[in-house]
């Protein structure tokens, strides 16, 4: 174990040193009150699991992801509906084509404030349908 | 790490840490310590002073020598060095206080870019454990290797 560990800080790290002389704190506990909050909050609330919650925060970010890529799908289609060029709408909006672009290909953060704009520039309503997860 | 930290000492296992912290308060030796916890492979994190003239530690007192960014990177420096060898283990830390915690999250928020290059970051918050990110006022932290 000592050799590993001064193989790691030798090639890593010159800014650790091991000194033995500090094995004695193993016997000493630092914040025995952190120690007994932390076991009371892993038998409580259960031990994290981390690939879960990596994969749960991917799939929500998918999610929200997909739902950005509909309203810029549904901008596209109401201005066409409208029969307006990106460079028309930009116009309409007051703002560069870019942004446009941008709009319909979600290569931006938008907020509802700018959607809401923008279908009010091209005369649409929005609504939303909610569906509640059983 | 890029950011600047004290030159650490530690113990043969490297379970326990220590540094000298130097600031208008003098030099203030400091410890950090990883325990192990009732759940195989979760450590819990602890740091503090140590007591003057005594071969003890203050329970969860830091005193603030001006220079808590540098303390902050020198205790995720530890962190690293510790999880390079224990590469299954899991860090769990909290604050006893809501400050002391405010002062846990800034620490990962400064380093949170590096942190980020090798752990898997997580917060508790309103009895969940989520995806560590900036502004929430989380409970307590845990990282993991990745």
């Amino acid at each position: 174990m000592i050799k590993e560990v001064e193989k790691i800080l030798t090639l890593q790290d010159r800014d650790i040193t091991i000194n033995s002389r500090l094995n004695y704190l193993n016997d000493k506990v630092l914040s025995p009150k952190k120690l007994q909050m932390a076991n009371e909050l892993l038998a409580r609330y259960g031990v994290p699991d981390f690939e879960k919650i990596l994969l749960e925060d991917e799939a929500k970010k998918a999610k929200l992801q997909e739902g950005l890529n509909q309203i810029g799908a549904l901008i596209k289609q109401t201005r066409l509906q409208r029969h307006l060029s990106e460079e028309e709408l930009a116009a309409l909006l007051g703002v560069e084509n870019t942004v446009v672009f941008k709009l319909e290909n979600n290569d931006t953060s938008v907020s509802m404030e700018t959607i809401l704009k923008v279908f009010h520039v091209l005369e649409a309503e929005l609504s939303f349908i909610v569906t509640l997860k059983q | 790490m890029r950011l600047e930290r004290y030159p650490l000492e530690a113990n043969d296992d490297l379970m326990s840490f220590q540094f000298v912290s130097e600031g208008p308060k003098g030099q203030i030796i400091k410890y950090v310590q990883f325990l192990k916890t009732d759940k195989p492979n979760f450590y819990n994190l602890a740091f503090g002073d140590k007591r003057l003239n005594e071969d003890d530690f203050d329970d969860d007192v830091i005193t603030d020598n001006k220079d808590s960014q540098k303390v902050l990177a020198t205790v995720a420096m530890a962190v690293l060095r510790f999880t390079e060898i224990n590469k299954e283990a899991s860090i769990i830390a909290q604050g006893l206080t809501k400050s002391r915690n405010r002062l846990y999250q800034m620490g990962i928020s400064q380093n949170l870019e590096e942190l980020k290059e090798y752990f898997k970051i997580i917060g508790f918050y309103k009895g969940n454990w989520m995806i560590y990110e900036k502004n929430t006022p989380y409970d307590a932290f845990a990282v993991k290797r990745k």
